[in-house]
């Protein structure tokens, strides 16, 4: 489940896009929401995976603590449904990830925190979160676009996702709409873009450049192309048709007591647990 | 059944391609094709946002094995057809007012035999060529069907209502000479016959027999689908084929072991008149995606004019290595 908890934003992205015009979704949204997943939580089959909650979407989530907290509470909370523990993460683009604000959203139970470092040009603070962040939150991730100007900071950094405890890197195709289409092509005047299900952006190799390097210096956090092709797969209804064998592909992290317990390690190699 | 990666299908098929002489790949490689294309086929590969699918009903005369949809699907509620000509109207307004000529085709499809409802397709017709304007440019009518229903009366009713192609899924009936008759008297009826019917393995050697017969009775078009498997076909084609291997795109789509691209090389080395069209998962991502209304390559060429399909379709057609070294 993505939960969008609202619209507003600290940052104006080239690559974004959220169209910034519509309004917050409200109480009875939430409502919705967790209603539906109370409903749908029983419904699980035995042996099916855990189920994923992500807060994200158009918005920066940690504008919206309040309401992420109230959300996590219903799910992880002592009046939860019962069922199988979710894997709960969060997005953000990290300008408001302050140690006292993810120590909050830590102790309600939050698995995992992805930093978009690109939407701060991977300011020096944002970085400095992170690093606090990996001692607070068990699982840290980075997940920022495949964004060609950011080539030279994405490779510099490496190391550094390295030493702070980044546990996946998850690299995003830039997906091209009616919103950011012309900032897109203002900046980057040779841009190449295709089609799968959307329109995509060709990232220059970025991507395959980044899995290299990680691969030949040993770096321990695993590295997504996470492109059209995934996109499709996870937007589109084959998946529904015929569920692909994805054992083994994302880390096992051990399950976690209520709101308890930090710095878990991971089991085994992999991707972020995004099912 | 057997899942094969993305990689592994994909290269499979640009291998394909690239044994076909005179094959062209046009909306930036989505189409892959020899001979010009109905002109129906055209919105597929354009942000045409007035065309429209008429689902008309669900019944069906057939019983394939690989057919996508459900047996036991309802009929469509008799509102459908007052919130399509709503629709349709609404879009048609917004196309003028944006300066364009509106939609570029209308097809009764979907689900069922479409000739089981010859009134309902009558009733649309009746609709949809009252708004259209003297002198400006017409959709682009056509119909599918499996043909069972598709005699000498059927096809004149079609005609007098204004339909301008009728497609054959020929495949239905395993290839009858029954509804192969039936595709000469659309021949001799309509601007445009062609066959649109699954690249099912199975159908390998009947379909390429036939293809000198299709040239032959005057067939324009070969549109050769990629076998979509959906949750109500998928234990139908295991049963079936027990060795089939597909993949995963947007849907799940069966490979046909390389049958639309023998029917496109056969086409070309025997001159034959119709084009040959892959209407592959390549072009159902294109077709159903919001992707080409952000940005899409033009496709000028690509498609049969209908102005002059009329004239076209009562002289002899080149053959599809000519036609195609002439597009442009």
């Amino acid at each position: 489940m993505f939960i969008p908890v609202g619209r507003s934003c600290n940052r104006r992205c080239v690559y974004c896009t959220t169209r910034f015009d519509g309004a917050d979704s409200g109480p009875a949204f939430m409502r919705r929401v967790k209603a539906r997943y109370r409903a749908a939580l029983p419904r699980l089959s035995r042996g099916a995976p855990r189920p994923k909650i992500a807060f994200t979407g158009g918005g920066e989530p940690l504008l919206y603590l309040d309401e992420v907290a109230s959300y996590l509470r219903s799910f992880l909370g002592p009046r939860r449904p019962r069922g199988p523990r979710p894997w709960v993460y969060l997005y953000t683009n990290g300008l408001h990830a302050t140690a006292d604000r993810l120590r909050r959203l830590a102790d309600l139970g939050l698995d995992e925190i992805r930093f978009h470092l690109g939407a701060s040009d991977f300011a020096p603070a944002v970085r400095r979160r992170l690093r606090v962040a990996a001692g607070i939150v068990p699982v840290v991730t980075v997940e920022t676009p495949a964004w060609p100007p950011h080539r030279r900071r994405l490779l510099d950094l490496l190391p550094f996702f390295a030493d702070a405890g980044v546990r996946h890197l998850n690299i995003g195709e830039v997906q091209v709409n009616a919103v950011n289409l012309a900032r897109i092509a203002a900046r980057l005047l040779g841009a190449e873009v295709y089609h799968v299900h959307l329109l995509h952006l060709y990232d220059g190799g970025l991507v395959y450049d980044v899995m290299e390097r990680v691969a030949e210096r040993g770096y321990p956090y695993s590295v997504l192309d996470c492109s059209g092709f995934v996109k499709q797969i996870q937007r589109g209804p084959a998946a529904d048709v015929w569920p692909p064998d994805v054992d083994g592909l994302c880390a096992e992290y051990p399950e976690r007591r209520d709101g308890a317990g930090r710095g878990p390690r991971a089991l085994a190699g992999g991707g972020a647990p995004c099912g | 059944m057997r899942l094969i990666s993305i990689q592994e299908a994909l290269e499979r098929k640009f291998r394909r391609q690239a044994a076909v002489p005179g094959l062209r790949l046009d909306a930036a490689g989505r189409c892959a094709h020899v001979g010009r294309l109905s002109p129906g086929c055209r919105a597929c590969y354009e942000p045409d946002l007035a065309s429209f699918f008429i689902p008309v009903g669900s019944r069906c005369n057939g019983r394939c094995a690989y057919c996508p949809t459900s047996r036991r699907a309802p009929e469509p509620p008799p509102s459908l057809a007052s919130r399509i000509r709503a629709q349709f109207e609404r879009n048609l307004r917004a196309a003028r007012a944006a300066g364009r000529a509106g939609p570029s085709r209308i097809s009764f499809t979907g689900g069922g035999e479409p000739l089981l409802y010859l009134d309902r397709v009558a009733a649309y017709m009746a609709f949809f060529r009252g708004l259209e304007t003297p002198g400006a440019p017409r959709p682009w009518y056509w119909i599918s069907t499996n043909g069972r229903l598709a005699d000498a009366p059927a096809l004149d009713r079609l005609r007098a209502m204004g339909l301008d192609e009728v497609r054959f899924h020929l495949g239905a009936t395993a290839f009858s000479a029954r509804v192969c008759r039936h595709v000469e008297l659309a021949a001799a009826r309509f601007p445009a016959v062609s066959v649109e019917t699954p690249a099912w393995p199975p159908h390998r050697r009947a379909l390429l027999e036939l293809l000198p017969r299709l040239d032959a009775m005057g067939v324009r078009h070969l549109n050769l689908q990629e076998v979509e498997i959906t949750r109500h076909n998928r234990p139908r084609i295991a049963a079936r084929q027990p060795g089939a291997e597909v993949y995963l795109s947007h849907g799940v789509f069966l490979d046909d072991g390389g049958l639309a691209y023998e029917c496109m090389a056969e086409a070309v080395a025997r001159r034959f008149r119709f084009s040959v069209l892959d209407c592959s998962s390549l072009v159902k991502q294109y077709q159903r995606a919001p992707g080409k209304f952000v940005a899409h390559r033009r496709v000028d060429g690509l498609c049969d004019d209908p102005r002059v399909l009329g004239r076209a379709a009562r002289e002899p057609a080149a053959p599809v290595a000519a036609r195609a070294r002439g597009m442009g």
